[in-house]
């Protein structure tokens, strides 16, 4: 226990060195919400130095700090200008669709991923094994932007598939199950592009993992008391194998939603991504931190979610840790 | 192939495209910049060694291109003149690598006719010209982002490594932060801060710059580890005892055990920081126009019709491939070739 | 085996060396000390060998590099010669210790696995800012056909050689500075027992030519026995028995220190 109690602690630190890092650079950005409302003529300066002062634009940093850092503890993450919303709901909506974008695409790459590292790793140095480590190595070198354009393409072309969007038109006068139909119909494209980005160095990863711990010798011990190799697979190398494969969780956490960003904004799905984008281009910088805390607390919240399955699924760091 | 086979063809191939690159100059047919207005999103300009009457020509030639009045955006080959292609021709100004200026091209056919080779994009500007000068801007980008973080991570890791203990746990604690961080997200986050509008020298140095501080807390715990077991080694304990300053332990044993972890990082590193710069410029946060990033070239296709009708212009994007291959291949390569290096 | 011990002057002296390492269980764990060496007393002649053995966890080690200056004690003297080593200031005691030479047990993490044994040799030398660089190469030659290795090999990696040749590798480091003393910790025991003996006579003719003292760390009793003029059985951090080699067939005192072969009945 006093093993998660040290990630929780870690976690926050780690939250705090964000939010502090992205204030300070907030300090130094040159220019701000009103650079366009200073240069239209029309507007007088008086009334622009109003307005700031009335956001609080105008406070010096460590009062912006604190005020903030006050109010995110009350879920309030302040009041973006561009969208005349505040930021906390802002976020959160679109951070909802980033979550369940990647969350169905880690399942699905997970999915496709284990068994296939499995099935590799036992004819391993077959042509199966061959054919997939070519494979894995040809998809890691087709750049993103290629998958989700080629998939855009496709949808066009085929028309099978809806080009961009969450939901379609007139969404919320579809029956329950209509709408469930609906947004998988919507996912289908961007889940794929995201899966077919991170499925490659998953595949390698997992492979990896898998056949080392098939020749630890423990197996070999196993397998020559006469353990048939199905039960050999699961009771034996998977187990060994997820301490790795635990630990590739945590970091293809973050690798997804990197992956996410650029995804969501070619292909039109409104989630933190496009969010962000449209935020630096307007200059609205408090969304800019909202997002990035946001982004940094699903991050951090998955980093412990790895902690505590690697805490239960492996007995030695249960033991370190007495 | 066999690990040093498989090194020598990705190192070859990547040093042919890096120098095809840097002699844009000589290379490419136009300038980067020069727009022909009247042909806007033409395809590529085909090369016909057969004429009109079935006759053959051993130079390629080809043929004017005239927007057709009937179908929209379609083009039509005026059949009238052929233009050879003609090599070492002399043209506008290019610049080699930037610097040198020359009138000399590899070909190029006379006017009035153009020969596009990758098409046009909707100013009319020849896209393999600016898929050539580009790779200028992305791979050296790539490159110099990749020598930034592995020169900082070099040195914070060094230090970790060696003073140890409060140096050591803050360096890493420091490094844990960008590594925790979704990566891609943190480079736009701190892109957001800094200024919009910039000289495309400036962007350049700015892009650069992010991509090398924010990647520089991997290489950075390699050569901690490399530092750490390096200084338990007796080699090391003989040299302090008689006497050698720190400098010279790490100069002499230390350092030379980081050049093969540091130059399989840069394989790999490389390719990685490339992308991040094109992923910059494809939204509109990296250089901007004119300059010709491939991510900028491929900043149009981010509305998706113009894929479908123009697909010339997702060339930047498949160049990567081979590209990505090469250094892949290098990156395995060493990894197995300087697996067997000791400490 | 007649022991020299008490014929010749003295050339080291050990008072009461006391030595703690300072632990830490994980990161927020509370401290402990580990106490290596509690008040070692000894004394060791010059042109002698002696024979320091103990299981693991005795202390030799932490003995060895206390005395060949690589750690301080917290507490004791050590005399070299007649002159108080531990009493001159941190900033010129390496200097000191340079008579005293350490020979280390795995010698593929002793050398440098990147420098050619010319270099290796040499680096004494460079260290010390001795000579000219084809002086220091001379040197480095001589003292590598000195210790039985073919000279046309000096531009070989460490891993180019067997186990036995790089510890002649690292004996022939240890001499680059004349040393007087030179302690070897574990040095034989990664070595097969044809090899071993090889080096022991290596050694016993470097003594014979050049009046050197050994101080050889081993958890092996039969080579303390074949090769020493004293034994020192260390335990727990102290000596717990100081005998001749040729008392060693006494009945021992602490009879877990003993490494007595199973009797075999030859077929006759």
């Amino acid at each position: 226990m006093a093993y998660l109690r040290q990630r929780l602690l870690h976690s926050i630190f780690l939250l705090l060195g964000v939010t502090v890092f992205s204030f300070a650079l907030c300090e130094m950005a040159p220019g701000d919400y009103f650079d366009e409302m200073r240069m239209n003529p029309s507007v007088s300066r008086e009334t622009v130095e109003s307005i700031r002062q009335q956001y609080g634009v105008d406070q010096p940093l460590p009062v912006r700090f604190g005020r903030w850092v006050a109010s995110a503890l009350q879920g309030e993450f302040g009041y973006s200008l561009s969208y005349n919303s505040p930021i906390g709901p802002l976020v959160w909506a679109r951070a909802r669709n980033t979550l369940l974008l990647t969350t169905m695409a880690t399942l699905l790459a997970w999915a496709i991923a284990v068994p296939l590292a499995v099935w590799t790793a036992h004819r391993r140095g077959k042509w199966e094994d061959r054919a997939c480590a070519a494979g894995t190595s040809a998809l890691l070198c087709v750049p993103d932007i290629l998958v989700a354009l080629g998939l855009m393409l496709l949808a066009v072309q085929t028309g099978w598939f809806p080009a961009g969007g969450m939901v379609s038109v007139g969404f919320d006068d579809l029956s329950f199950v209509g709408k469930a139909k609906d947004l998988a119909w919507h996912l289908v494209l961007p889940v794929s592009a995201l899966v077919l980005g991170i499925l490659p160095a998953l595949v390698r990863h997992s492979r990896a993992a898998v056949g080392e711990a098939m020749q630890a010798p423990f197996v070999d011990a196993a397998r020559a008391h006469g353990i048939r190799p199905m039960r050999l697979m699961f009771r034996h190398v998977l187990p060994a194998a997820a301490n790795p494969l635990i630990t590739l969780f945590g970091l293809t956490v973050g690798n997804l939603l990197g992956a996410s960003l650029l995804i969501e904004v070619v292909m039109g799905w409104p989630g933190l991504g496009p969010l962000l984008l449209e935020a630096i281009l307007a200059r609205d910088l408090l969304v800019v931190i909202g997002v990035t805390v946001f982004s940094t607390f699903f991050l951090v919240a998955g980093n412990l979610l790895t902690d505590s399955l690697l805490f239960a699924a492996d007995p030695r760091i249960r033991a370190e840790a007495r | 192939m066999n690990a040093t086979k498989k090194m020598r063809l990705a190192l070859s191939f990547l040093i042919a495209v890096h120098a095809v690159v840097l002699l844009a100059g000589f290379v490419a047919p136009y300038d980067y910049a020069a727009q022909n207005r009247a042909l806007p999103l033409a395809p590529p300009t085909r090369l016909h060694f057969f004429d009109a009457e079935g006759g053959f020509h051993l130079r390629p030639f080809v043929y004017a291109l005239k927007l057709s009045a009937s179908e929209h955006g379609a083009y039509k080959e005026d059949l009238s003149r052929r233009y050879p292609v003609q090599f070492l021709v002399s043209g506008d100004e290019g610049k080699i690598a930037g610097l040198f200026p020359t009138r000399l091209h590899l070909f190029g056919v006379e006017e009035p006719a153009r020969i596009f080779l990758m098409g046009t994009d909707e100013f009319g500007r020849d896209q393999f010209s600016r898929l050539l000068y580009g790779g200028q801007l992305s791979l050296l980008a790539g490159m110099l982002a990749a020598l930034l973080a592995l020169a900082l991570g070099t040195l914070l890791g060094m230090l970790a490594g060696f003073l140890g203990r409060w140096a050591d746990e803050g360096i890493m604690r420091f490094a844990e932060l960008f590594l925790c961080l979704p990566w891609l997200y943190f480079l736009f986050a701190v892109r957001a801060f800094l200024p919009l509008h910039l000289s495309t020298a400036q962007a350049f140095l700015i892009v650069v710059a992010l991509i090398g501080l924010i990647g520089w807390a991997r290489p950075a715990r390699l050569v901690r580890g490399v530092v750490l077991s390096a200084r338990e080694r007796n080699y090391v304990a003989v040299a302090r005892k008689l006497g050698a300053s720190r400098w010279y332990v790490l100069r002499r044993h230390i350092l030379p055990h980081t050049y093969s972890v540091l130059l399989t990082q840069a394989a790999l590193l490389i390719p990685q920081f490339i992308l991040a710069e094109i992923t910059l410029s494809f939204l509109g946060l990296g250089v901007g126009e004119p300059a010709p990033s491939w991510g900028t070239m491929l900043g149009a296709l981010q509305h998706y019709h113009v894929i479908t009708s123009h697909w010339w212009m997702a060339f930047p994007a498949l160049v990567l491939i081979p590209i990505f291959l090469s250094f892949h291949a290098l990156a395995d390569a060493l990894q197995e070739r300087l697996r067997f290096i000791p400490l | 085996m007649q022991s020299n011990c008490n014929s010749s002057p003295e050339l080291m002296r050990a008072v009461a060396l006391s030595k703690a390492y300072a632990q830490r269980r994980g990161l927020f764990g509370r401290g402990f000390a580990v106490e290596a060496l509690c008040g070692v007393d000894f004394e060791i002649h010059r042109g002698s060998t002696m024979a320091i053995v103990g299981e693991s966890g005795s202390g030799k080690s932490a003995l060895a590099k206390c005395l060949a200056g690589i750690e301080t004690a917290d507490r004791g003297e050590i005399w070299l010669e007649g002159r108080n080593l531990t009493a001159i200031p941190a900033a010129r005691r390496l200097a000191a210790f340079r008579a005293v030479q350490l020979v280390f047990q795995d010698s593929a993490s002793s050398l440098n696995p990147g420098f050619t044994a010319e270099e290796i040799v040499a680096e004494p030398l460079v260290i010390e800012r001795w000579g000219t660089a084809s002086d220091r190469k001379l040197l480095a030659l001589n003292l590598i056909e000195q210790v039985g290795i073919d000279a046309k090999s000096a531009s070989r990696r460490p891993l180019e050689f067997s186990g036995g040749q790089r510890q002649r590798l690292a004996i022939a480091r240890a001499l680059a500075l004349q040393p007087k003393l030179i302690i070897l910790d574990e040095a034989l025991s990664g070595l097969d027992l044809l090899t071993r003996s090889q080096i022991v006579d290596l050694l016993r003719e470097l003594q014979a030519q050049q009046g050197l003292t050994y101080l050889h760390i081993t958890h092996d009793m039969d080579l303390a026995r074949r090769w020493s003029d004293e034994v020192v059985a260390m335990r727990s951090g102290r000596i717990a028995e100081r005998r001749p080699p040729s008392l060693s067939h006494a009945p021992v005192l602490e009879p877990e220190l003993a490494d007595e072969p199973l009797p075999v009945r030859v077929g006759g």
